[in-house]
């Protein structure tokens, strides 16, 4: 375990955010979930549209630390700036749907 | 209605000129898919000043999508083998006769727009995962919403796509593009589903849906197992995955156990039915009478399969060989669409259409590598006939089709071997050494073009035959041949401009639900069942009522408010798809939530008949005396055209309907309810002296209290 987090402290810099924002939106997805544990489930779209968009951002910021990565030789020639431009255009789109679902 | 009102209204739009007295709520249970389209469509063209009304708008919608949906084939197949094969599989799914019947001007049906969102989605998603861009990722999202928005099949797409994902993991495929197709797309997909009013939250409830959710884990699952082992050497990361797998296995269990417990609480383990009956053909046929009674849910005869996809038929497994050739995730993915399709079209003759386009691809994939061998060689062969170096060996393309040339081949040797026998020579020198290169014979070559224009030649002859008799007559108006030219049966408009003009707007009118949206449409009133069969109670109640003697039957329609009820019966023309060959379906449809009416007491030794041996209760049931009620007076026997006898009882009278309409070849008959009369204690004499000024019927019909 400890060579896992030695090697896990050579990645680069940009690539730790990313691995933070994600574990974040995971770790948000788990606190709604037990909230509604607790509470119980009644206004289930706004329960499932706040699950989903916890997950959802964190899919797409693993995606963006996919394309991202150089060690990545599939996204050799794709250049970071389109990726976060991919990143933000979907997200844009999961969130207006999320706000559509929300209410 | 749409036009009309505004989106806003439509979702909240709730009908109750149908499926009287319930009302349907059009919002929760439409897709509402094709009218948002066409009403933008409208709404678009009318805002460019041109003036088309709605009805022409929504005629012409399933022909323009159909266009269109040609063209996503063609991204489709480009994607998945090169711009050759894309024409190809374009072209033969323009004219494929399976796709016109569902695609017909006139024919305003959830299929047509929904086939061109099926393969369009598929398009992004194999575009995605070639390129692994999220923007293809996002917009495969949206083409999945416009699909879920379309038709019910979009559960199709939502298994298949994690099938295919659980074969390339399991096929050791595995990359991030796959991840960056499949994941976004299931949070976003579910997301979009469950925005539809008609999914709900079906799309995260039923069990429909959960093979999306169990891959999105595994998905997960690997591609963290392949980051770790990215960042650990062999060894460690041995020991850390038999920690992992462990730990992993044990959660597993659980949340199975958990889901398990959940879904098999449910009586029908969470499907819907029209699902449970696509896994399990024989599902319908004991549980829902009602899904196994549409013609179009039976299954399909071999003749149907080479009328709807001709020559596909045997182009297609070609195809299947060819996509292995250089085998991609595209391609992989193609095979898989096909074989689910040939799976679920083997069900069900409605899901032909979407067997179609992926018959097409193949074909087209199949196609177009003949070609490119067959004019290879050709060119080969002219250059060497001109030049005899052998420097023309190691042209560069040939050595790149090499391998590809072997398999198609084969495939030429199956075909022209019905053809051409000499050929099957040439075939057996096959490519033993790399350099070598293997190349038809000339002559052999520009036979085997030559035929495969003609394949395509006959291809295009039976499409344009098919579409022309087959899929094109409206089936309102029918038509027939004979010695004066062709004679038209125009019954159903007769009867539909009669119930127009001779009936009050609030009447109701009872009748099987085939005629629902036609009686709606064309009479303008408001009916008890109709195509959308909803509510099988409903049409059950109407099935009984149909099956029941006339006072009880007369009752059932009572409760139901209903005014009259139309049959249509074929007899007097010989028309085979009437009210009496539906029949059964009426009395298993009713039985199903009845008991009372049971199946064999309509059948006489297990057959059914009409005539002089059956049963009493087929003799005395309302469909048969609304069908056949002064049937005798046509011919003096009562010679049913289409059974081919005589009816079994031919004179009787109607005690609580009366006949107010047949049309003109006595195709549809509308009967009216008597009003029942106010009982009046003795005085029977009064009663007859009253009912005789009323009486406007024939004469000859005994008085009786109902009058």
């Amino acid at each position: 375990i400890q060579s896992l987090t030695k090697a896990y402290a050579a990645t680069p810099t940009n690539l730790k955010i990313i691995d933070l924002y994600v574990v974040f939106a995971v770790a948000t997805a788990l606190v709604q979930v037990v909230y509604m544990g607790i509470v119980g489930s009644f206004p289930f779209n706004s329960f499932l549209s706040g699950v989903l968009s916890c997950i959802g951002t964190a899919v797409l910021g693993v995606c963006l630390r996919i394309q991202v990565n150089k060690d990545n030789k599939e996204f050799k020639d794709l250049p970071p700036e389109r990726a976060f431009a991919d990143f933000v255009l979907c997200n844009l789109v999961l969130h207006l749907v999320i706000m559509n679902f929300l209410g | 209605f749409l036009s009309k009102n505004g989106i806003y209204e439509f979702w909240n739009w709730f009908d109750d000129r149908t499926w009287y007295p319930l009302g349907r709520v059009i919002g929760g249970t439409v897709y509402p898919g094709l009218t948002l389209t066409a009403g933008s469509i409208w709404w678009f063209v009318n805002a460019l000043n041109i003036p088309l009304s709605v009805e022409t708008v929504c005629v012409f919608t399933a022909p323009i999508f159909s266009a269109i949906a040609s063209w996503a084939t063609y991204l489709l197949t480009k994607e998945a083998k090169g711009t050759g094969a894309g024409l190809m599989a374009a072209a033969i799914l323009a004219m494929v006769p399976s796709y016109i019947s569902r695609s017909v001007a006139g024919s305003y049906d959830n299929e047509a727009v929904a086939i061109f969102a099926l393969v369009f989605t598929f398009y992004l998603y194999v575009k995605t995962l070639n390129t692994g861009s999220l923007f293809y990722a996002t917009l495969n999202a949206l083409s999945y919403f416009y699909m879920v928005c379309s038709w019910g099949g979009y559960t199709f797409i939502i298994n298949l796509i994690p099938m295919h994902v659980l074969l390339c993991i399991v096929t050791g495929r595995y990359s991030s593009r796959l991840y960056i197709a499949y994941a976004p797309l299931v949070i976003l997909g579910t997301l979009l589903a469950a925005l539809v009013p008609v999914v709900g939250f079906n799309a995260v409830l039923t069990s429909e849906h959960f093979a999306s959710f169990l891959v999105f884990i595994i998905l997960h699952v690997v591609a963290f197992v392949y980051y770790i082992k990215g960042l650990l050497t062999p060894r460690l990361f041995k020991m850390a995955m038999t920690l992992v797998i462990t730990v992993g296995l044990a959660v597993c269990f659980a949340v199975v156990a958990i889901l398990v417990a959940l879904v098999a609480s449910s009586p029908t383990k969470g499907w819907s039915g029209r699902s449970l009956s696509l896994l399990d053909p024989t599902y319908a046929s004991k549980y829902i009478p009602i899904i196994a009674s549409v013609s179009e849910h039976q299954p399909p005869t071999w003749p149907s399969y080479f009328m709807d996809i001709n020559v596909l038929a045997f182009l297609v497994p070609a195809g299947i060989i060819s996509c292995f050739l250089p085998l991609s995730d595209a391609s992989s993915f193609m095979v898989l669409y096909l074989v689910t399709a040939v799976y679920f079209s083997g069900v069900m003759v409605r899901l032909m259409l979407v067997l179609a386009p992926a018959a097409c691809i193949l074909s087209g994939i199949a196609l177009s590598s003949a070609f490119d061998v067959l004019t290879r060689s050709m060119k080969f062969q002219l250059s060497k006939l001109f030049d005899d170096g052998p420097a023309i060996v190691r042209s560069s393309k040939n050595e790149k089709t090499e391998k590809s040339e072997a398999a198609p081949k084969e495939k030429q040797s199956k075909k022209n071997r019905r053809k051409d026998k000499e050929v099957t020579e040439s075939v057996s020198v096959k490519p033993k050494k790399e350099k070598r290169l293997s190349v038809l014979p000339l002559e052999a070559s520009i036979v085997s073009t030559l035929l495969l224009i003609a394949l395509g030649g006959f291809y295009v002859v039976h499409c344009v035959w098919a579409a022309a008799e087959a899929y094109s007559a409206p089936s309102i108006v029918l038509t027939s041949r004979s010695r004066e030219g062709l004679h038209v049966f125009d019954d159903f408009r007769e009867a539909y401009a009669w119930l127009s003009h001779n009936t009050d707007v609030d009447d109701k009118v009872a009748s099987w639900w085939d005629y629902g949206y036609q009686t709606t449409a064309m009479a303008n009133r408001t009916v008890i069942v109709d195509n959308n069969t909803w509510n099988n109670t409903h049409i059950a109640t109407v099935g009984t009522a149909m099956s029941s003697p006339e006072k009880a039957a007369w009752e059932i329609f009572d409760s139901l408010d209903v005014k009259y009820v139309l049959v249509v019966f074929g007899g007097l023309v010989g028309y085979p798809s009437d009210d009496i060959n539906k029949f059964l379906w009426m009395v298993r449809i009713g039985g199903g939530e009845f008991p009372h009416i049971k199946e064999p007491d309509y059948l006489r030794d297990g057959q059914y008949r009409v005539d002089a041996q059956a049963t009493p209760t087929m003799l005395n049931c309302l469909m048969y005396k609304l069908c056949y009620y002064r049937f005798v007076e046509t011919d003096g026997k009562g010679f049913d055209r289409v059974r081919g006898y005589e009816i079994g009882k031919k004179h009787f009278k109607l005690t609580h309907f009366e006949e107010v309409f047949t049309t003109h070849h006595w195709m549809v008959r509308i009967y009216k309810l008597k009003p029942q009369k106010n009982r009046i204690r003795g005085k029977l004499k009064k009663l007859k002296s009253s009912s005789k000024t009323s009486s406007t019927l024939a004469a000859g019909r005994k008085k009786n209290p109902w009058q």
